[in-house]
């Protein structure tokens, strides 16, 4: 760019005004590729986020030998927050596990404390779900643990199933910024066309191709940023609508990125998918008017 | 300044022979018509010295470099140093014709102050000092000319290339060009090469005059022998 910055930006807003219907033309159409882009974009993290809050709340259940003393259950809890991946240790008394058991099924047992057969547990959180197996080798290996409980089988089948939905959302989102580029690079590669006997001209002045190639890359920029400011905002919105929604009519269900999240992802995620997508889209419907020749 | 050597010029795709052993030879300073009918080869001529087509066989020299060794990068800075006022004008259509002529100031990286110096000088020397802020749409095909011509010389070429510079021009304002052109060579000591088929204006210039039919250079006058392009008259208006 160096001494020319001044005259490519210049050129940039002659050419996003001189025809103010095509410039609104081509940023709605970049704008509808971003809108389609981000909403796929929102819907994979909600999917993504609802996985990782069912796989998170998987807990092990260590149930102890019926003899262990208080000074052991506190050294096993301490055994087991010192192994990698482990992210809460708690442990639950059998009185207290009998009285949780008791609220749960709405029952009064008259029970003393030497007949409950309930046994000493310590539950244990796992930070990344997918450790949840390495962790639970190691507890059950440690002395007076008696037995493990934990949803191995379920836990596997719903990582096999995140990874499933994730790798075909993460694909469809992929696919839709495909297509956001290339409905782009056609949107400019029109306004290329239009351009070219001037294209051909300013090289038989003189004009290097980067001096002819940075107010098309500008403009392309320009054109994403405007359809991604747009797209951003109209998708923020309708999430914000969507998300108040969804938590007031099902708040405990389904665990939705809250909006503000979402709204910084967008934005960002489309700010700068606008951004490359427009240059990128310049440079490569540019590339072939710039080496032709004119028989 | 310009050297062709026993160029030929085949365009494969129209299977036509252009240009069939040429060797010519242009000084610095000097201006030369290059005259003959339509198609005779005079405008390939001229797009070699700005690299815009190359010979087939034979070398064409510009500035003391054949033509093949220079890069793009090199073609792209020489033709900053070669003016070219094209058959069709080639204006870009969307700037008006301050920033027409402007633009090959901004490509040689010209301050602003330099622009606004040398645009204002340049198009009244052309004498549309009042169609400054006019887009080419809007000017008469004389005044496009001019504006061409303009742009052609704004940055002070070596070199400057005119392809029918009065082509659709009536008589008056052909020789008006003529003399513009006429006028730039001594004071600023240009090199220039005009092809044009307008015989009556050529010879009135009293310059060197080469005769081109069917790719061929079947003469070459020089400057003071202007009368002798009495027995050109078939080529007048091809």
């Amino acid at each position: 760019m160096g001494r020319n910055t001044i005259f490519f930006f210049q050129e940039l807003w002659k050419n996003l005004t001189r025809n103010p219907l095509m410039t609104a033309a081509a940023a709605s159409t970049t704008m509808v590729s971003l809108l389609t882009f981000g909403l796929s974009l929102a819907i994979i993290t909600n999917i993504n986020n609802i996985f990782v809050e069912i796989t998170s709340q998987v807990e092990i259940r260590a149930f102890l030998k019926e003899k262990t003393d208080n000074y052991r259950i506190k050294q096993l809890q301490d055994e087991i927050m010192k192994l990698s991946h482990v992210r809460r240790v708690e442990y639950v008394s059998p009185s207290r596990a009998l009285d949780k058991l008791q609220e749960d099924l709405n029952l009064s047992l008259d029970m003393p404390p030497e007949e409950n057969p309930l046994p000493h547990t310590i539950v244990v959180r796992v930070g990344d779900p997918r450790h949840i197996d390495d962790v639970a080798d190691r507890i059950s290996g440690m002395d007076d643990v008696a037995e493990l409980q934990y949803g191995a089988k379920i836990l596997q089948g719903l990582l096999a199933l995140s990874l499933a939905v994730k790798s075909v959302g993460y694909l469809l989102t992929l696919l839709m910024a495909i297509g956001a580029m290339f409905t782009i690079m056609n949107t400019i590669r029109l306004t290329v066309i239009s351009r070219q006997a001037e294209i051909r001209t300013m090289k038989l002045v003189g004009a290097t191709s980067w001096f002819i190639r940075w107010p098309f890359l500008l403009e392309g920029m320009a054109l994403g940023v405007i359809g991604a400011v747009i797209a951003a905002g109209l998708a923020s919105a309708g999430y914000y609508m969507m998300s108040t929604k969804a938590q007031s009519s099902l708040p405990f269900i389904i665990p939705i990125v809250d909006a503000s999240s979402m709204s910084k992802l967008i934005v960002f995620t489309l700010l700068f998918a606008g951004v490359v997508m427009g240059l990128a889209g310049s440079f490569i419907s540019l590339g072939r008017y710039l080496l032709e020749k004119e028989d | 300044m310009i050297d062709f050597k026993r160029v030929h010029l085949i365009y494969h795709k129209d299977k036509v022979h252009a240009l069939k052993d040429v060797s010519l030879s242009f000084s610095k300073g000097e201006i030369s018509f290059l005259v003959g009918p339509t198609g005779c080869g005079k405008s390939s001529l001229l797009k070699m010295v700005y690299m815009d087509i190359m010979p087939s066989r034979g070398s064409v020299r510009v500035l003391g470099k054949d033509t093949y060794d220079y890069s793009e990068r090199q073609i792209a800075h020489l033709r900053r140093k070669v003016g070219v006022v094209f058959q069709d004008f080639r204006l870009l259509p969307t700037k008006t014709v301050y920033e027409n002529v402007a633009y090959p100031l901004h490509v040689i990286g010209a301050s602003d102050y330099e622009i606004e110096r040398r645009v204002p000088q340049v198009v009244k020397l052309v004498g549309l000092e009042d169609k400054l802020d006019s887009l080419p749409g809007s000017l008469a095909k004389g005044q496009e000319q001019r504006v061409s011509i303009a742009r052609a010389i704004v940055n002070d070429p070596l070199i400057l290339l005119a392809d029918e510079p009065t082509g659709n021009l009536d008589p008056d304002t052909s020789m008006e060009i003529i003399k513009l052109l006429l006028e730039i060579q001594t004071t600023r000591g240009t090199t220039i090469l005009v092809a044009s088929h307008d015989m009556e204006t050529v010879k009135r210039s009293r310059k060197r005059i080469v005769r081109i039919e069917n790719g061929i250079v079947v003469s070459d006058q020089q400057p003071g022998f202007a009368h002798c392009a009495d027995s050109l008259e078939d080529v007048r208006g091809e």
